[in-house]
């Protein structure tokens, strides 16, 4: 079996212009970065100078007095060099760093407010990479490559114009093979690329495939495949090999061109050196700087090579980020939006109507229904029915394409997200838990909270003696999401989270998963203490949920066909009672396979 | 991680292990050391030929002299390109092979590796094995041809320098050495503050895909300006820790132009001494300088390469701790055939448990007649899975012997025994590919009529078909997401597939909901016919499966019979939960019973 991993393609580069913008607020730490580049590069342009003058007045002149001026004036540009060096790396490494602290937390801020319907769409995998190994990816070019870019172009320029200044003849000698190393950049670039990508492709191919064969290591075992995963794991490692080598191969050509073409350059230089020097043209000082200036050249030339991978790469995670941040979310606070002001409890929506796109169909017809403060609805109904997105809609999850949400008599559109999802709080199917403890998951809900009150909200629900039956109880170690908590704890966690924040309004969506007995008993239990006394809506798939309740609303397609005390709409034999019948029927299956 | 042994003993066997692999491809490293070798005796000719054209130059150009450097020189360019070549493409191809054979080492032992092993070690850490450490011994292997030049280089070209002017060479060299001692200290102390940012970065990413997967809970509850406080710190820790890195490296690299600048004024100052009292000639002078270029720049640019070399041992290390853990459920050495039979089960005074101390299953006797179906029932830890994980033989047994047909399992080969035994497992795992690969681990070659028909008695055939590309749809960690019991449903519809003689169901339906699990119940019917099966389950629905029901308390058989035969015993009302179930029923309006006990 063949893993099929799901590899995308990097997107097109963003404009330089808007990568660049990115990085305005923190011009100043780039400037004084720039400005140690600059004392480094003319420092560097001027010491094969010195060293001509060296070699001119000092050594042909016969002159030591020469030779002590030279070497005064080849240490102050040699500080010149280790001076800017230490400027450019250090500011650069604060440029990087302090862009990068503002775009996690932009990225985050933004994570934060996009609706909560984007992350049912998009895998979860790939929103992390957003904020983790694209921002990674941009460290690199952010403090190497933006300095590097510099660095080159001075260095070229700088040396470039040097050399025509001091002698054109011998700059056109040491140039004249440029030419042959644009053209080598220009067929080895695009090709480094692309294999840099099937680089990338073949190795998250074959890493899927480890991944998910050490994952599903007791199926591969009990199912006896491990030849077969074999086999696929030579072939798409060998992928990954053949790429490698065909790197290695545009590589090995493109850098011997190089190496070939320095010697001939070096050669030019001094055939056409002597000939100047023999008509007193040049001095050999002269000719010397030349060849030390022509190493200065190939270096930022090969630099660029690298820069340009860099610069892809890089430019391929700002398109994604960029991307990331032009998701605009639907729901956004109103500006003077005001706090929340807790009341009885009390739920209305008034004609509300709701469709998830301009052009659908209606999901919710006009809704008009009051929840007085305590009461417990229960809704029921098939899939589709529109029981999740009435929940949602309560706790502005979703805005009402028309109609209004009142809570308490407060538009909920009209007060901040944060006061109202602390008064109207959701409970998710499944229980989820953040690392730390198993008290810290408890606490997390009140800000003030204590030990005593984390303990006494669990014994509210009925179970602390349960949680004892985790080896260290409420101090529990919780990693890898609550995993190795069973589910039944899980649940019973988030219940008791839900409790300490004491809300007047719950919405609560029951698990459907399948606890074993005991622990099923025990959640049961802590959902009714929970619920008891409070505003609740539960989207219920037992029986015994919506019996418990004090009024049912079936839906269907969208509106609410009944409405009323179980037990009445029971006895009244029509859709409830068809609901119930069935729920009932699944269970009673049981008796006779 | 695992195991035992001192820091000097785990050193050596990353060193074997390293040794081992890279004398395997010796021939594309001698490759790599041939084409260094060349490049190396080119590069050392070229400052030595062109030092003598300079002084041609000085001496006023005689130009048949000249062109014979010339030709001289462009034979040199050819070496130079040749060698740098050959170096490169070997230099490249070399570590890839290492990494790739050491690669497929691990995956095929990991793969023998029994469960007692994956219990004890994560997945995670396994694929960091795989990943992360071959690439660092990638990366380390990498440079090494290329640095063993450098390392000659530099002594050659001293040794030449030598020869061309003693005093200055010396001098030369004294610099070199006492700033390259400079810079590798500073390099050694760029490693840590490296790996302190990786880190943290770990750190930040495990919490942002915290919040990523939980962020239900976040949204649901406001906790977003807790969070996102949390993250900024987090953040601001990867930062400091990243100036931390970036100070370092601001000292390193102004050294890296520190070095061959000081060695630029020793020549300029002791060199050009020399040239103006007349024991150096310009071209002497030039070719220090050429060499200086030379050979600075590699051996300093090696320091940081060089700084790989440690994690690449300490890779190796992690990497060899999991290639030395053996198998404990090995092979036997002369495998018997498992012959024809109906799946008859025999556990005999078996004794088995996890840890050394604590035995599991104590002197557990039982025997399973060829396509008798069998529910076991008791409290979690009683030892029902156990039991049926001994039978595949995921784990031997302490004391005692399984047989299956007449055969103890240790005497079959593990590739017959596990086509003997279907298992589904409660945790399912699809793997992202299509819905017919999944099927198919099951029976590499089914057809599609039989691959459908094993999904119709699981129910999974519906749901698939309606499925955006139905069974060729991509499924898993990967693809098309589906539910936990969907999974089920999948896991269920594998092991009819391979219509194996026993069929365990571990817990196999927890996921599903109580409609659907009827529905596949009935289908289960059909497929257990004529074969043994075993079924762990605690829910009463599930086990009203089985003709005979075992209740395991404590790792010993307590009870055997019929739902009618238990029903009064209270460790099996335990087990179920029966009477709790009761104790719900009055709020039920109409007394309905919610769960019906057995179905006899």
């Amino acid at each position: 079996m063949r893993i099929a991993a799901v590899w995308e393609p990097p997107p097109p580069r963003p404009p330089l212009r808007q990568m660049l913008a990115e990085f305005r607020p923190h011009r100043r730490t780039y400037l004084v970065a720039c400005a140690g580049v600059l004392l480094m590069t003319t420092s560097t342009v001027a010491l094969p100078l010195v060293i001509a003058t060296a070699i001119d007045r000092g050594v042909t002149g016969r002159s030591t007095g020469w030779i002590w001026f030279c070497l005064g004036l080849g240490a102050c540009f040699v500080a010149g060099q280790v001076a800017g060096s230490w400027v450019e790396y250090r500011w650069m490494g604060r440029f990087a760093e302090r862009y990068l602290f503002d775009l996690r937390g932009s990225l985050m801020d933004h994570l934060y407010r996009l609706d909560l319907d984007y992350f049912t769409h998009e895998p979860a995998g790939r929103l992390v990479a957003r904020l983790t190994a694209d921002v990674e990816n941009l460290q690199q070019f952010v403090q190497i490559g933006l300095s590097m870019v510099l660095r080159a172009a001075a260095l070229l320029s700088f040396t470039t114009v040097v050399m025509f200044v001091r002698s054109w003849e011998l700059a056109f000698a040491a140039l004249a093979v440029m030419p042959v190393l644009v053209l080598v950049s220009m067929w080895y670039r695009p090709r480094a690329y692309a294999v840099q990508l099937d680089i990338r492709e073949s190795t998250s191919n074959m890493l899927a495939h480890v991944n998910e064969s050490i994952v599903g290591m007791r199926v591969v075992q009990a199912f006896a495949i491990e030849p077969d995963l074999q086999e696929v794991f030579r072939d798409v490692s060998h992928d990954t090999y053949d790429a490698k080598r065909r790197s290695g191969r545009f590589a090995s050509i493109y850098y011997s061109t190089i190496e070939f073409v320095h010697p001939i350059a070096l050669t030019s230089i001094i055939g056409v050196g002597a000939w100047l020097v023999s008509r007193d043209v040049v001095t050999v000082g002269t000719v010397v700087a030349f060849t030390i200036y022509l190493n200065r050249l190939f270096e930022p030339i090969q630099q660029f090579t690298e820069l340009n991978s860099m610069l892809q790469s890089a430019g391929a995670s700002f398109a994604r980020v960029f991307e990331f941040k032009a998701r605009r979310p639907q729901l956004v606070e109103r500006p003077g939006a005001v706090d929340f002001v807790p009341g009885p409890g009390e739920v209305r929506l008034d004609h509300v109507r709701f469709r998830y796109s301009t052009d659908g169909p209606d999901v919710l017809p006009a809704l008009h229904l009051t929840i007085p403060p305590r009461q417990r609805v229960a809704v029921v109904g098939t899939s589709g029915a529109g029981k999740s997105t009435l929940a949602k809609l309560i706790v502005r999850f979703y805005d009402p394409t028309e109609g209004h949400v009142l809570v308490d008599g407060q538009d909920v559109r009209d007060v901040t997200e944060s006061s109202l999802r602390r008064n109207v709080v959701v409970v998710p199917q499944e229980g989820f838990l953040f690392d730390g403890t198993v008290a810290d998951n408890i606490g997390i809900s009140r800000s003030d909270a204590t030990r005593a009150d984390v303990e006494a909200s669990c014994a509210a629900l009925g179970f602390s003696d349960r949680l004892d039956a985790i080896p260290d109880g409420l101090d529990a170690i919780v990693s890898n999401r609550g995993l190795t908590l069973s589910s039944g704890q899980r649940q019973l966690v988030a219940l008791a989270r839900a409790f300490l924040a004491e809300p007047r309004v719950i919405v609560l969506d029951e698990a459907t998963s399948n606890l074993d007995p005991a622990t099923d008993v025990l959640v049961e239990e802590a959902m009714h203490r929970l619920l008891r006394d409070r505003t609740a809506i539960v989207i219920a798939h037992r029986i015994n949920t919506a019996l418990r309740a004090d009024r049912v609303l079936v839906m269907e397609h969208g509106r609410v066909v009944e409405d009323g005390p179980p037990l009445e709409l029971e006895s009244r034999g029509g859709a409830f009672a068809r609901w119930a019948a069935a729920t009932r029927a699944a269970a009673d299956s049981q008796a006779t396979p | 991680m695992f195991g035992d042994g001192g820091g000097r003993a785990r050193r050596r066997a990353a060193r074997a292990l390293l040794r081992h692999h890279v004398w395997l491809r010796r021939r594309t490293l001698g490759a790599a050391l041939a084409g260094a070798a060349i490049y190396l005796a080119v590069v050392l000719t070229i400052p030595l030929v062109a030092g003598d054209a300079i002084d041609v130059v000085v001496d006023g150009g005689d130009r048949d002299r000249f062109w014979r450097y010339a030709w001289l020189l462009l034979a040199l360019a050819f070496g130079r390109a040749g060698g740098g070549a050959i170096r490169k493409y070997f230099a490249t191809k070399n570590p890839a092979l290492i990494s790739n054979d050491i690669r497929d080492r691990l995956f095929e032992h990991v793969q023998r590796l029994s469960f007692s092993f994956h219990d004890r070690v994560g997945a995670g850490q396994l694929m960091a094995r795989a990943s992360t450490d071959v690439s660092m011994i990638e990366q380390a292997l990498s440079p090494l041809p290329w640095f063993t030049q450098s390392i000659v280089l530099f002594f050659l070209g001293g040794a030449i320098l030598v020869m061309v002017e003693p005093v200055l060479a010396v001098a030369v060299f004294g610099v070199v050495t006492i700033g390259m001692v400079f810079a590798l200290r500073t390099a050694r102390g760029l490693y840590p503050a490296a790996a302190e940012v990786q880190q943290r970065l770990g750190f930040f990413a495990e919490f942002v895909e915290q919040q990523v997967q939980g962020i239900r809970v976040v949204k649901g509850h406001g906790f977003e300006r807790q969070f996102r406080a949390r993250g900024g710190r987090m953040a601001a820790h990867v930062r400091e820790g990243g100036l931390r890195r970036s100070e370092i490296r601001a000292v390193f690299q102004a050294s890296m132009l520190g070095v061959p600048g000081a060695a630029m004024l020793t020549i300029v100052g002791l060199g050009g001494y020399l040239g103006a009292t007349g024991r150096m000639t310009p071209g002497e002078l030039w070719t220090f300088l050429q060499y200086l270029a030379l050979l600075v720049a590699p051996v300093a640019a090696g320091a940081e390469l060089l700084s790989q070399w440690p994690q690449g041992v300490a890779a190796a290390e992690r990497i060899a701790e999991v290639l030395a853990a053996q198998p404990d459920v090995q092979e036997p050495r002369h495998a018997k055939k498992l012959g024809v039979g109906g799946g008859r089960i025999a556990f005999d005074g078996v004794t088995f448990g996890y840890r050394p101390d604590r035995p599991v299953l104590h002197d557990l006797s039982l025997t399973i007649e060829a396509g008798e179906s069998v529910a076991f029932v008791g409290r979690s830890g009683s030892g029902k899975s156990t039991l049926v994980y001994l039978l595949a033989r995921f784990y031997d047994t302490w004391q005692g012997s399984v047989t299956l047909d007449g055969r103890r399992v240790d005497e079959l080969r593990l590739n017959d025994l596990r086509h003997a035994v279907s298992f589904v497992f409660e945790d399912t795992v699809v793997f992202t590919a299509s819905i017919r690969e999944n099927l198919q681990i099951g029976d590499l070659d089914a057809p599609v009529a039989a691959l459908e028909r094993a999904a119709r008695l699981s129910e999974a055939h519906a749901f698939v078909e309606g499925l955006p590309d139905g069974y060729d749809t991509i499924v898993g960690p990967q693809g098309y997401s589906l539910s936990g019991g969907q999974r089920q449903r999948l896991a269920i519809a594998r092991a009819i597939l391979r219509d194996s003689r026993v069929l365990v169901l571990d817990d196999a339906m927890s996921a599903v909901d109580p409609p659907t699990e009827a529905a596949i119940r009935r289908g289960l019917v059909h497929a257990m016919h004529g074969r043994t099966t075993l079924i762990v389950a605690h829910r009463v629905e599930t086990i009203s499966l089985a003709d005979r029901i075992v209740l395991l308390d404590g790792g010993r058989v307590i009870a055997d019979g019929s739902h009618h035969d238990l029903v009064g015993l209270a460790e099996y009302r335990a087990a179920l939960a029966l009477d709790e179930l009761d104790e719900r029923e009055p709020e039920v309006a109409d007394g309905a019973p919610l769960a019906v006990a057995g179905g006899e």
